[in-house]
């Protein structure tokens, strides 16, 4: 990761302060790794957050993975960071089927939901945990989809003919509700007894981005809780990822964060290129680079219109779908498709740029300026809009630390962590731009974020525009994932075979580990790989912006109005392709 | 037909409102001949995001509607007090108009005072 | 027997000629108008937002509205299962009624002979075919008055129908027992009865100018003064953002907030009942507007602009001669007056529309606030001002 998180003194200094905690230390691809036992994890955890010297405040994510011939079967790995001194370190704990593990919830919020996911997915329960059910399969699900031996054809599909005998809607539905609501409608709130109303917002609601689902307790207009749930778009990414080679599982990843597609795709081949430690040329990473901004643009976009007509501002919802269609035309050209399109594969980018590229970009960024300024003209210094957001929904510092948010979120609460600038990954420490921050981290300041956040990332397209030669090195000429050149191919046996093994065993990366993150456009999007050195991945976990990020939610909801929901989703920015996965 | 007799000037409205309800009954008897009728048990539950509704939603709700409604009854019967005062004002001079002002001095006290006590915030 | 049955013909002709044919046409021109409305909206809307809008459904998509109108027509007619039935049903009903029969006493122009019609209708003698006795025709008014009823208590009449309007939604949205409904059924009935107030309000300050409460009076006094927008620029104002929230446009239109409330108090509704709402709805912003342009902008009266000799100010700096303005001004009265009206309410039905391409909308709290916080007391203060300088200037 970086120097700081590579320096073995790092493992010195945290044995030192929690003596015997700290069973093993090792470092891969420049991350340090620290190992321990159940029964220290949480004495490690509090010191990594509360120690002065330490100050690790910030949970990024935390992962499981399961080695069924191990005595103790699950391992789960949290990566734990602190924003202040920009370093990070993992800590591995292993634990058997029927053991729990001590919650994480109380040292940082963010916990929560992680905790959830490994308990749905892999059925490790986390004692003290407030909440501990399952979070992205549905509460009558049985059995643990990412544990090794779940059967992967294991759920049968309904469809008219097979429908009666599978399980009865209603029933279904009445599980589905959940203890939440259960508990809730045994409340008084229901019986009438108050003036309180349970209100089902989502999953078939014009504006909860998707299917999310939250369910409100109102007074009047009055929010008293929400209780958000999720998984209905839930589709076992990571597992398929495991079923697939390691190339192959690029074009799964577009189908995370459908709003940024090639980001995705950038996080996972990053990952995979950190694992087996390939360097990409130059010009492939500026390209990458260009990629990565024109779809943080349109992403963008997409967050401020939704954002602005699910307030009510219907005008601006349709010029910025304009803009981001002339994104879409430019992938279009680029790669043939127009989201999904798996251009930035392991290596590099998969094919060199199309002529008149140059001209089509050019011309894009060439309008877009005027076309902020129109948004901005728009809505930043209306008097409905600035009713609408400032000081609602506020998401102070601390907390925006404690839940882990990242991304324009983040930003706006004030905190300026931009791994572009931190963590530097690809050719942006060439460019020049500037990580806008808000004020009071407000809807409104949030939205002023990602308004000049689509300034600065046109100014990076401009500058990678002029560093990219129309034709180049679009690969890494490393034989180990890239094909030999067709010339060989024609005279040559071995590259020919060679050829033949890449594209249907794939290539092996070496055994190991890593945590790669890079700067989407809602935040911190890491990847972790687990590799055991054969042609899949082991364990692919991702740690999805949003998924973190909507965990705020029922916090900076309480005792605002209905409307103020809608303003804090619009303002969180989730895509649920990304939160369930 | 004398013009100036009441109920000539409103039989027009009362023909209004039959030729009204005449359209809204017309249209609702030529469509139940032309439209289907298929219920099935999820059309007919109401709508709650495409989860089944928990409860029922015709219940107490919160007072702050109710207080709304009582100071519009207030304010609405002032406003209709104005009205031939205001049709009248020309005539009635200074003494009529210091007249109502003081009036609505009375009625402004109780606004102040719905105002102070927060009747007309909403949180 | 020709003695006992002539009166009672005399007396049928009489409702056919002055009630029904006025009422009928007014009814359905106002149907038809407010259909059209739907696809001028999302034609306007659409050009504002870069689209083309509809553009299918014939010449120009103009047989829009035709083609929606089938469709609803042909709608199933859903009412759910736990709905209050009565309720639900009279819901679109006391909706829709009471805006139809606020027409009754809009004006549209001056009495007219419909070019030459009435005089003849006035004399014709059925060709000699119809004993004179059982002539209809001379009952015939030789002008037409361009109202249905010009009622002396016009402005109450219409504030009343508007307000009766409210009990339609409130009922739907109780009625549906659907919660998103109730939620928006109280939004609506709580801004409605809230917005009344500052419109009855901002009405006084006209009513104080003009000493009448009869929308035809109203349009004559300002025909012997100026048009009342300039006397009452407040008091406009008032009425123009009263009648959008009254009407539940954007940026008001809170109790169909889809963002929030999906459909509000018709989301339960389907087909005719649905459409009755939408009629309803587009019905309420063609009285507001054609209230506005009545109360303020000297309804069927042209535009007449100042002659600047008569500007003893800033007369003499202007470029234009008095027989210039004359001319133009000429020109302006040869428009005949209903489409002076006809315009005027065009011109506020563009400014909805605009409004609603435009703004994003208001919270719910933020609503009230403004209007019993800041329009209730503007609405006082214009008053009280008002009164004061018609009190000391004359």
């Amino acid at each position: 990761m970086t120097t700081a998180a590579t320096d073995t003194s790092l493992a010195e200094l945290i044995k030192a302060k929690c003596p015997g905690a700290v069973t093993g230390a090792g470092e891969f691809r420049g991350e340090t790794t620290l190992t321990t036992t159940p029964e220290n994890l949480h004495r490690l955890l509090s010191t990594l957050k509360t120690d002065p010297d330490l100050g690790f405040n910030y949970l990024a994510d935390i992962a499981g993975a399961d080695y069924p011939g191990r005595s103790q079967r699950f391992e789960v790995n949290y990566q734990v960071s602190s924003i202040p001194a920009n370093r990070s370190v993992r800590v591995k704990v292993s634990v058997g089927e029927d053991e729990p593990l001590p919650t994480a919830t109380d040292v940082w919020k963010t916990a929560n939901w992680h905790e959830r996911e490994i308990f749905d997915l892999f059925g490790v329960r986390f004692s003290g945990h407030p909440d501990l059910r399952r979070i992205l399969c549905p509460d009558f699900w049985t059995g643990h989809p990412l544990r090794k031996d779940f059967p992967l054809d294991g759920e049968e599909v309904a469809f008219t003919h097979n429908q009666a005998s599978i399980v009865p809607q209603e029933a279904v539905w009445k599980k589905g509700l959940g203890k939440a609501e259960y508990a809730l409608e045994q409340s008084p709130a229901d019986v009438g007894e108050d003036t309180t109303m349970v209100i089902n917002m989502g999953p078939q609601h014009p504006s909860t981005h998707g299917v999310l689902r939250l369910v409100l307790q109102v007074d009047g207009e009055t929010v008293l809780r929400t209780i958000p749930h999720i998984g209905y778009l839930h589709t076992g990414i990571e597992k398929t990822a495991e079923n697939l080679t390691w190339q192959q599982a690029v074009v799964v990843t577009d189908r995370m964060d459908y709003l940024s597609p090639p980001t995705n795709n950038l996080a996972y081949a990053l990952a995979v290129e950190k694992l087996m430690g390939i360097e990409v040329p130059e010009r492939a990473q500026d390209i990458r680079v260009l990629i990565a901004e024109l779809t943080r643009l349109a992403s963008h976009l997409i967050a401020l219109g939704t954002h602005a007509m699910e307030l009510g501002a219907m005008s601006v919802f349709f010029y910025c779908w304009r803009d981001r269609e002339l994104i879409l035309d430019i992938m279009d050209f680029l790669s043939g498709v127009r989201m999904m399109t798996s251009f930035i594969n392991i290596g590099g980018v998969r094919a060199d740029l199309p002529d008149g590229f140059h001209k089509k970009v050019q011309d894009f960024l060439d309008v877009f300026p005027a076309r902020v300024d129109e948004y901005d003209g728009l809505l930043t210094n209306n008097r409905i809009w600035e009713k609408r957001t400032l000081g609602i929904c506020v998401i102070t510092p601390e907390d925006a630390l404690d839940y882990g948010l990242s991304g324009p979120n983040i930003r706006g609460s004030g905190i300026k962590w931009d791994l572009r600038k931190d963590r530097p990954y690809l050719t942006y420490p060439k460019y020049s731009f500037d990580v806008p921050v808000g004020k009071t981290g407000d809807v409104y300041d949030r939205y002023l974020v990602r308004l000049e956040e689509m300034r600065q990332s046109r100014e990076i397209c401009v500058q990678a525009l002029k560093n990219i030669s129309p034709r180049g090195e679009f690969r890494t000429a490393d034989r180990k994932i890239s094909p030999p050149p067709k010339e060989e191919l024609e005279r040559n046996m071995e590259a020919l075979i060679h050829h033949f093994l890449l594209y249907t065993r794939g290539f092996e990366p070496p055994e190991g580990e890593v945590y790669s993150t890079i700067e989407s456009a809602r935040g911190e999007l890491g990847i972790y790989l687990v590799s055991d050195g054969s042609n899949k991945p082991y364990r692919m976990h991702v740690r999805a912006p949003s998924f973190v990020s909507l965990q705020i939610l029922p916090a900076i909801c309480e005792g605002g109005l209905v409307a103020d929901v809608i303003a804090a989703i619009g303002s969180l920015d989730p895509v649920m392709g990304e939160v369930d996965r | 037909m004398p013009e100036t007799h009441l109920p000539t000037q409103y039989l027009p409205v009362l023909l209004l409102l039959a030729l009204a309800a005449g359209f809204v009954v017309i249209n609702l008897v030529m469509g139940s001949l032309v439209r289907p009728k298929r219920p099935s048990a999820e059309k007919l539950t109401p709508y709650e995001s495409g989860i089944p509704p928990i409860g029922q939603a015709q219940r107490r709700f919160n007072v702050r509607f109710y207080l709304v409604s009582m100071l519009f009854v207030l304010f609405d019967i002032e406003t209709v007090f104005l009205y031939p005062w205001a049709v009248l004002l020309k005539k009635l001079g200074m003494f009529g108009f210091v007249e109502m002002a003081v009036f609505i001095m009375i009625l402004l006290v109780g606004y102040g005072y719905a105002w102070k006590s927060g009747a007309l915030n909403w949180d | 027997m020709t003695d006992l049955i002539q009166p009672i013909f005399q007396t049928a002709a009489w409702v056919v000629i002055y009630a029904f044919v006025p009422s009928f046409i007014v009814m359905n021109a106002v149907l038809i108008a407010g259909a059209f409305l739907t696809y001028v909206e999302r034609k306007v809307i659409g050009h504002i937002q870069q689209r083309p809008g509809p553009n299918r459904v014939g010449p120009l998509g103009l047989l829009q509205p035709l083609a929606d109108g089938i469709k609803l027509l042909t709608k199933e007619d859903i009412i759910p299962a736990q709905a209050d039935r009565f309720v639900f049903v009279i819901a679109p009903f006391l909706s829709l009624v009471p805006v139809i029969m606020a027409y009754a006493v809009i004006p549209w122009g001056e009495p007219t002979t419909l070019m030459g019609v009435l005089p003849w209708l006035r004399v014709f003698d059925g060709w000699g075919y119809i004993p004179a006795a059982w002539n209809p025709f001379p009952l015939v008014p030789e002008k037409a008055t361009l109202v249905i009823s010009n009622l002396n208590i016009g402005v109450l009449y219409i504030l009343g129908m508007s307000g009766l309007s409210a009990y339609g939604i409130i009922l739907a949205g109780w009625g549906s027992n659907s919660k998103y409904a109730l939620l928006g059924g109280l939004r609506s009935a709580a801004q409605v009865i809230s917005y009344e107030i500052a419109m009855g309000l901002a009405i006084v300050g006209t009513l104080m100018l003009a000493g009448s409460l009869s929308l035809v009076d109203i349009v004559r006094a300002q025909e012997s003064s100026f048009w009342y927008v300039l006397a009452q620029p407040l008091g406009f104002l008032i009425f123009f953002i009263s009648g959008i929230a009254e009407t539940n446009r954007a940026p008001f239109d809170l109790p169909e907030a889809e963002s929030e409330i999906v459909a509000g108090f018709h989301t339960e509704y389907s087909g005719m009942r649905f459409a009755f709402f939408f009629m309803a709805e587009y019905g309420a912003m063609v009285i507001i507007s054609a209230m506005a342009s009545i109360l303020y902008l000297g309804g069927w009266l042209p535009l007449q602009l100042p002659i600047p000799s008569a500007l003893p100010a800033i007369g003499s700096t202007l470029a234009v001669t008095d027989g210039a303005v004359r001319a133009v001004n000429g020109a302006l009265m040869a428009v005949p007056p209903i489409v002076w009206m006809l315009s005027k309410i065009g011109f506020f039905l563009f400014v909805y529309i605009w409004l609603r391409a435009t703004f994003p909308r208001l919270r719910y709290d933020q609503l009230m606030h403004l209007g019993w916080k800041v329009m209730l007391p503007l609405g006082l203060a214009n008053i009280f001002v008002t009164g004061l300088v018609i009190l000391v200037k004359g």
